[in-house]
């Protein structure tokens, strides 16, 4: 049975710390960052992520730093970005994001990628919201014959497709566990493949396009929230999209 | 879409350079050479170091040139 969450001002420890390094004073951002760290724990789900991006606070500086830990992985954001209460925006054109967060070093388990947006589009140009060769995660890639939900999974031959993209507004995790790759949009599994392999290229993870060696590939789709951790269960999935839907309606951004 | 194409010599000055807080220059080549910056870059200098790129005489910027984006093609899906 789903949970019905409520906003609760619970805080402490890593939701103070995030508050204080971003700089948030708005009591609604500030509730909703609580919440979020409570509903992560309350989940089981905080100690599976390495990186949490919330991106609120509405400046390149609050939208920076990582929630699971504010000293660690903080972004740098590169090019064009407009930062705004709904998150941050890269251009499609030069805009990345580098969380310092390097897979092979830091990933050593089956992992997954999430990211939130409210934009519902894509350019003409092949386009992928957060990854690195072979782990990567787009919620509109138009190319190569495509017009869809397209992931990979520390894989280089298999190719989660989750089918043809209309909308892409919404939350989409890619993740592994137990040899099973998955893709999910809005809480809703779109493909599942066995996958054995687990590669992963020596590369920081970065968010708004994907490190190839190089940033490519540029998204024009707004980040609201993305996180980067291990593998996630299909329950997990559920209620780590049940957790970010109820932290974008506390701020009146959700899609 | 109208990008800003920078001159030769102010390329490695603006690569990777802070243009405010948290945020860094990342000029790109299009695919006649030009390196260019984007809009969002331009009008978000707040770093002195970089206010000579929003210089205009006669309402014209002096130090950059607006173009047509005509970009590189992508690289294959990964």
């Amino acid at each position: 049975m789903r949970k019905t969450l409520k906003v609760v001002a619970f805080g402490g420890g890593p939701a103070d710390a995030f508050i204080k390094a971003a700089g948030i004073t708005d009591s609604t951002q500030q509730t909703a960052i609580k919440t979020l760290v409570n509903d992560l724990n309350g989940y089981g789900l905080w100690s599976k992520m390495k990186a949490i991006y919330p991106m609120v606070g509405g400046n390149a500086t609050a939208h920076s730093y990582n929630l699971k830990n504010t000293t660690k992985f903080q972004i740098a954001f590169s090019g064009g970005w407009t930062h705004s209460s709904n998150g941050a925006l890269p251009n499609g054109t030069n805009a990345y994001a580098d969380t310092g967060l390097n897979a092979s070093i830091q990933l050593t388990t089956p992992s997954h990628l999430s990211y939130y947006t409210k934009t519902n589009g894509n350019t003409a140009i092949d386009q992928i919201d957060i990854g690195i060769a072979n782990f990567w995660l787009s919620l509109w890639y138009t190319g190569s014959g495509f017009s869809n939900l397209l992931a990979r999974n520390q894989s280089s031959s298999v190719l989660l497709n989750g089918g043809t993209v209309t909308n892409s507004q919404g939350f989409g995790i890619t993740t592994k566990i137990s040899n099973t790759s998955k893709i999910f949009f809005n809480n809703i599994q779109k493909d599942s493949q066995t996958d054995t392999t687990n590669i992963y290229t020596n590369n920081n993870i970065y968010i708004g396009a994907f490190n190839n060696g190089y940033p490519a590939l540029w998204s024009n789709r707004q980040c609201a929230f993305s996180t980067i951790g291990d593998g996630l269960t299909d329950t997990e999935a559920s209620n780590l999209y049940t957790i970010i839907q109820n932290y974008q309606t506390i701020l009146s951004r959700q899609v | 879409m109208i990008v800003y194409k920078l001159k030769s010599q102010d390329v490695d000055k603006v690569k990777g350079g802070q243009f405010a807080p948290d945020c860094y220059f990342n000029p790109v080549q299009d695919i006649d050479g030009n390196w260019i910056i984007s809009i969002e870059e331009l009008e978000g200098i707040q770093n002195p170091d970089f206010i000579f790129l929003t210089l205009k005489e006669d309402g014209e910027y002096i130090n950059v040139t607006p173009i047509e984006y005509k970009p590189i093609p992508p690289p294959p899906m990964p």
